[in-house]
């Protein structure tokens, strides 16, 4: 594949479908890969897992290509010397202790000094204190960090991440964050996979969104993030006998783009929830209006995807 | 390393306490043997033939020998393995060996017992080497067919067992035409082929180095399909 002077490119999707039996997994999903981190963002059930899977070498996909560091790692199993993986499997051997599982599979990825690289790896994740601990009595974010080790311990070109920051607290989500921003600026290549926006926007410049098995949204963080927040958002607000006098100065400032009265509740529809959030309860004092509630409605995660897909479609993708 | 691994995955844990009894059942028996003064080396071929080649083997190189890949794939254990430079079937060998020699150890304590009780004052070197063959080989051959069957079907053990109660401990035991298609009917013929005294006609007429080299050649074909399934499958 030719690529522009100075372009590295590390992994690419090309045209990749995924079904199991009826259900499609992943539906003609395209993207590259370069140094640095990547987000991969989407709800339970949008493909994440599986486009990881097919990176990783783990399946095989229904239509498409995938190329991983120039080689295919389902035939060509020597790339995995330089890529490592933590999955989203929580299985680890619990008869080893932190440092033989580390040193196992540096030794197994022909690690020139497998001892000395499970140490810098374990110490990397801040796991020394438990080293020398059986794994089998470890809570989740030790076991999450165990697989982060073992990951990093050939120092890899490529890092595969699967929901990384599961189960550890905020101190810990604090250091794997900086881990794989450090990665990333190191010229390593970091695809992580979230269904968390602001997490993801904390260690990515760029971002990937699946959704339904689909790619929606491709590009920086920040600009997918704007998107996000600009969309047109739907509020609740019961606002008892004021209601109908509220929705005649939330229409009369242009504040909303459309009203829906029920009883005492407005269903406002707004293209600028901040501008409104500003002005609602100004306005509110001025009626003499008490508001009981005020509720964002659609607001969850799969209504956000969902916008975005709709807006993916009106950009004709 | 691999071999030690699944070594310590599958010898050293509560559960082999447990399948180490079954072995001393086929002791048990040779027990009851003694109080009724029935030894000799006629006695050991039987218990062999009749018990420990055809249940007691099968059943628990059914379980290890299941557990040995389907238990990395279940556990995902095996991605770990699998997400490094290690060709497929140099991540199945180790397995099914550190099976095999698991199964065996677990049947050493009771073979062992069963043929100083049942052979008595008839405890010859080969009378125990070639009960100890027929158990070796057959280890090692349920360790890599088990092996493959658990990276085939979902639950190998309820397909194992129906295998191992229906055909191997009962029909190949007396029909005929099931001789040629059973593994403990060539266990079997390792023992009537090493022990004069045996009485079992029901086995593949071939004599017990050739019932050896069969059994070799199963477990070959078997551990290769594994390698070759595990570049194929996909994982969990």
């Amino acid at each position: 594949m030719a690529l522009p002077e100075g372009r590295r490119l590390t992994l690419s999707f090309a045209g990749v479908s995924k079904w199991y039996g009826d259900t499609v997994a992943l539906a003609e999903v395209s993207f590259e890969l370069e140094p640095g981190v990547t987000g991969l963002l989407g709800h339970n059930g949008a493909g994440k897992s599986t486009a990881l899977a097919l990176c990783a070498g783990f399946a095989d996909p229904s239509t498409g290509t995938v190329r991983v560091l120039g080689h295919d790692p389902r035939r060509e199993p020597e790339v995995y010397r330089r890529i490592g993986i933590v999955h989203d499997r929580d299985g680890l051997w619990p008869f080893l202790t932190a440092r033989e599982l580390v040193e196992m599979m540096a030794t197994l990825r022909d690690v020139a000094d497998p001892a000395a690289a499970a140490a810098e790896a374990i110490a990397s994740v801040g796991l020394e204190d438990a080293a020398e601990r059986r794994v089998g009595g470890f809570s989740k974010g030790m076991r999450q960090r165990v697989k982060l080790a073992q990951a990093l311990v050939h120092s890899p070109e490529l890092l595969l991440l699967d929901e990384p920051l599961n189960g550890l607290d905020p101190v810990q989500r604090r250091h794997v964050v900086e881990l794989i921003r450090r990665l990333g600026t190191e010229g390593r290549t970091v695809l992580v996979s979230s269904h968390v926006l602001h997490e993801v926007e904390r260690m990515a410049p760029r971002v990937v969104v699946l959704v339904n098995g689909r790619l929606v949204a491709e590009g920086e963080t920040g600009a997918i993030r704007d998107l996000i927040r600009d969309r047109p958002r739907t509020l609740r607000i019961a606002a008892g006998s004021s209601a109908q006098a509220l929705a005649r100065e939330l229409v009369g400032e242009g504040l909303a783009s459309g009203i829906r009265l029920d009883g005492g509740t407005l269903v406002v529809e707004t293209a600028d929830v901040d501008a409104l959030g500003r002005r609602l309860m100004p306005l509110a004092r001025d009626l003499g209006a008490t508001l009981d509630k005020v509720e964002p409605l659609g607001d969850d995660l799969e209504s956000v995807y969902t916008y975005l897909t709709d807006h993916a479609r009106g950009r004709g993708r | 390393m691999l071999f030690r691994l699944a070594l310590r995955r599958l010898l050293f844990r509560r559960r082999s306490v447990l399948l180490g009894l079954a072995p001393l059942l086929a002791a048990l028996v040779a027990l009851i043997d003694v109080a009724q003064g029935t030894t000799g080396a006629d006695a050991l071929a039987s218990l062999m033939e009749q018990l420990f080649l055809p249940l007691v083997l099968p059943f628990i190189g059914l379980v290890i020998g299941s557990s040995a890949l389907g238990e990395e794939r279940d556990d995902a254990t095996i991605l770990y393995l699998a997400s490094t430079p290690l060709p497929r079937l140099a991540i199945a060998l180790p397995a099914i060996a550190a099976a095999a020699l698991t199964t065996a150890v677990l049947c050493l304590p009771g073979l062992v017992l069963t043929i100083l009780l049942a052979t008595g004052d008839d405890l010859g070197a080969g009378n125990a080497a070639w009960a100890l063959a027929s158990v070796l080989a057959g280890a090692i051959t349920y360790a890599a067919v088990f092996g493959a069957l658990s990276l085939r079907v979902k639950r190998p053990v309820v397909i194992g067992l129906i295998y191992v109660l229906f055909w191997e401990g009962s029909i190949a035991t007396f029909a005929p035409s099931a001789r040629w298609l059973s593994l403990g009917a060539y266990g079997r013929a390792v023992v009537a082929g090493g022990l004069p005294s045996s009485t079992d006609e029901n086995v593949p007429a071939i004599g017990a180095l050739a019932a050896v080299l069969v059994l070799a050649a199963v477990a070959a074909i078997a551990a290769l399909w594994c390698g070759r399934r595990l570049s194929r499958v996909e994982l969990p």
